[in-house]
């Protein structure tokens, strides 16, 4: 179980983040939407901190967390306790395939190597890249790579897997193969927050959806809640836009 | 025993250095001023000489970097007039700045060459087809296009040079030349090595306040070049 | 043209005879010199307080100061200060005992140090920033996150830089024969003294030193290539 409440953060004058909460339930998989600059990719930030936020308190499991005077220590507890699957994967260059899905488990988790190799490619196999093993991460495609990146932060085991767009950097004939493969860890109920622009899959696949829109949370609930019935303004205004994909996907 | 450093004779020693000051940048000005001919010239026939010129002005290029500079410094200064009295002429007195600033200026012409020529190199190629397709000339497209792009590419690698060409010069005083540095000797040698730590180390902040001014006026400037092209 | 050819190509011998001697100062001083000169690039990376305002300046003054003048500062003023020490405590002077080679190594690896830092900062922060983020977000610390993935990266920007460097150093230790040390320089001077016969030692210096130059230009050329086809680089 993940919660955060009262996040405030802002960049220079820009208040980005004003007063969010949010709650994520073991098992749950639940969706961020919202506009360009709502703060949504920043609260994920917050989180496993790569970003400091300027106020606000977060729970994962049974210990508590302040998100502004976390010390190095309960940083470093939280990284390991979470992953991030990036927009621009982020993969290690100078490591093959393989080395950037084991060197979080021996490095991180001080597996020994043949173990850490046994996980690494069983999860490899599971995204379908099993045979490439001992590529580097420039030979792959867009997709590939993105592909990589999700093996990498499920071999981990983590409390949570955070999803920063995971697919908004990526040509359209290979966001596809990896929102199937998003939809896979989905379906064995691993925790899961993400932040997406992509409205039918995160209906699709979502327990609970959150929108949020200039720093705050306007409504959240599930997917029929949201994008059938929305209670505000703003929801409405947001949907109108990807009205024609949600009822060309009904 | 005495002073680790003593200040005060650290502020008399500033003036007496600082008075060799033109000397030092004259022969750093002279020695540029004819080492960027040279390494224009190097730069222009190894991108455009014939086969057997390209070859020649990289040998040349490649020699002025690869030859220590006091081996070319002696090369010059001692090898010139002995050259000359094979030819006849008299090995006797050979003026000793032209011979200082000439191995200073093929040095620096080596390194310059270099830099003019990944200016040259750096511009878009897209820039000559833009030239030609309004119909300029080869010699016109590269007056008015190519050639102000490439002194803007030029800036950061050749004020490097030109930093690199400064505390060079230091080296001169060991062919007898009283600049900076050769005046520190001097001093030294009078005092019988007395307070050597102030003196080189007020060489040394001259040198460095020097550079550091250089490098300030080649921020400057390349800031000034980037802003016509960064509305592109 | 009256040129001792006979003689020019007697030199060539007793000159290499001291490559040993350039090699050392020029090896020595580009390792010592690159050690030192990673740990302030560190400490300037990472941003430690007051350590790396010490070094900016440390950096910019050497990076200043002609590298002659380094070496006089070296060769004059320690042993002043080692003999001011020595005098203090009662004991002989050390600084007798110290040959100028020491001092030579130890002016050279300073310099070295100043540039090298700048190579690998720029390297370092020429670096992704997304790579230290995914390190942050599977959990590993600075140390393996700088040992593991950023320092590997930076190292391979960084060498072309660095071979430059130690090509700089082997020229640079040409300026040891003014303290007194017997390298290549300094024998050539001697024999080009001895009779008068400078215009044909010094050819053979300068050519010595110039084909030193492209031949290890060629080689690390060839080492770059064979290791870049391992790596491929993103």
């Amino acid at each position: 179980m993940i919660r955060v409440t009262n996040v405030h953060k802002k960049f220079k004058d820009l208040e980005v983040l004003r007063g969010v909460d949010l709650e994520v339930k073991d098992g749950e998989v639940i969706s961020i939407l919202g506009p360009s600059g709502s703060g949504k990719t920043t609260l994920l930030r917050c989180i496993n901190f790569l970003e400091k936020a300027d106020e606000g308190e977060m729970e994962i499991g049974d210990r508590k967390y302040s998100l502004k005077y976390a010390t190095k220590k309960q940083k470093l507890e939280v990284q390991r306790k979470t992953a991030m699957v990036f927009q621009l994967n982020n993969l290690f260059a100078n490591k093959t395939v393989l080395e950037n899905v084991t060197i979080g488990l021996t490095v991180v988790q001080k597996m020994n190597k043949a173990d850490a190799r046994r996980v690494a490619v069983r999860y490899l196999e599971k995204v379908g890249l099993g045979d490439r093993l001992s590529s580097y991460p420039a030979q792959l495609s867009g997709g590939q790579q993105q592909r990589v990146g999700i093996a990498r932060a499920l071999a981990l085991n983590p409390s949570v897997i955070l999803f920063d767009e995971p697919t908004s950097a990526l040509d359209p004939e290979l966001v596809g193969e990896v929102l199937s493969v998003i939809r896979q860890v989905a379906e064995e109920h691993i925790t899961m927050v993400i932040v997406t622009h992509e409205m039918a899959f995160a209906r699709d696949i979502s327990d609970k959806v959150v929108f949020m829109d200039g720093g705050v949370v306007v409504e959240s609930g599930t997917p029929e809640d949201i994008f059938l019935n929305p209670q505000k303004e703003r929801t409405v205004q947001f949907l109108q836009r990807f009205r024609q994909v949600g009822e060309a996907v009904k | 025993m005495g002073k680790l450093f003593s200040v005060s004779y650290f502020g008399n020693v500033i003036p007496k250095l600082l008075s060799a000051l033109p000397s030092t940048i004259g022969i750093v000005l002279a020695s540029l001023a004819f080492g960027l001919v040279l390494g224009f010239l190097a730069a222009a026939l190894r991108i455009r000489g014939g086969p057997v010129m390209s070859r020649i002005a990289a040998f040349y290029i490649s020699f002025m970097r690869g030859v220590p500079l006091i081996a070319l410094m002696l090369l010059v200064y001692f090898g010139f007039p002995q050259l000359m009295s094979f030819l006849g002429f008299e090995a006797g007195s050979w003026p000793k700045y032209p011979l200082v600033i000439a191995s200073f200026a093929l040095n620096v012409s080596g390194y310059l060459a270099e830099n003019m020529r990944s200016a040259y190199l750096s511009v878009d190629k897209s820039q000559f087809e833009a030239a030609h397709s309004i119909g300029m000339t080869g010699l016109q497209g590269f007056v008015h296009i190519i050639f102000p792009q490439a002194v803007t590419n030029a800036l950061p690698s050749v004020g490097n040079t030109v930093i690199m060409l400064i505390k060079d010069t230091a080296l001169a005083f060991s062919l007898g030349v009283v600049d900076i540095m050769g005046k520190a000797v001097l001093i030294n040698a009078r005092n019988y090595g007395a307070r050597q730590v102030e003196i080189f180390v007020a060489v040394g902040l001259i040198y460095w306040a020097v550079c550091f001014v250089l490098e300030r006026i080649l921020d400057l400037l390349e800031k000034r070049g980037r802003k016509p092209l960064r509305l592109g | 043209m009256r040129l001792d050819t006979q003689f020019m190509l007697d030199s060539i011998p007793i000159i290499l005879k001291a490559l040993p001697v350039t090699a050392f100062i020029s090896v020595f001083s580009m390792l010592l010199g690159g050690l030192l000169g990673l740990l302030i690039a560190l400490i300037r990376y990472y941003k430690i307080p007051v350590l790396d305002r010490l070094f900016r300046v440390y950096v910019s003054l050497i990076r200043g100061f002609p590298l002659m003048v380094q070496l006089y500062l070296a060769y004059f003023g320690l042993p002043f200060y080692i003999n001011m020490y020595c005098q203090s405590v009662g004991i002989d002077n050390l600084a007798k005992n110290i040959p100028p080679l020491a001092f030579a190594v130890f002016a050279f690896s300073v310099n070295t140090s100043a540039y090298v830092s700048e190579v690998f900062r720029s390297a370092l922060d020429s670096l992704d920033k997304g790579q230290r983020e995914a390190c942050s977000s599977i959990g590993m610390t600075s140390f393996q996150t700088m040992a593991h993935i950023l320092l590997p990266q930076a190292m391979v920007a960084a060498i072309p830089n660095l071979v430059n460097l130690f090509l700089g150093n082997i020229k640079a230790s040409t300026l040891a024969y003014m303290i007194s040390v017997h390298e290549m320089m300094g024998v050539a001077v001697v024999l080009a003294n001895r009779a008068y016969n400078y215009l044909e030692i010094y050819i053979v210096t300068a050519v010595i030193y110039w084909l030193l130059c492209v031949l290890l230009e060629r080689v690390f050329a060839r080492m770059e290539f064979r290791f870049s086809r391992y790596k491929v680089r993103v």
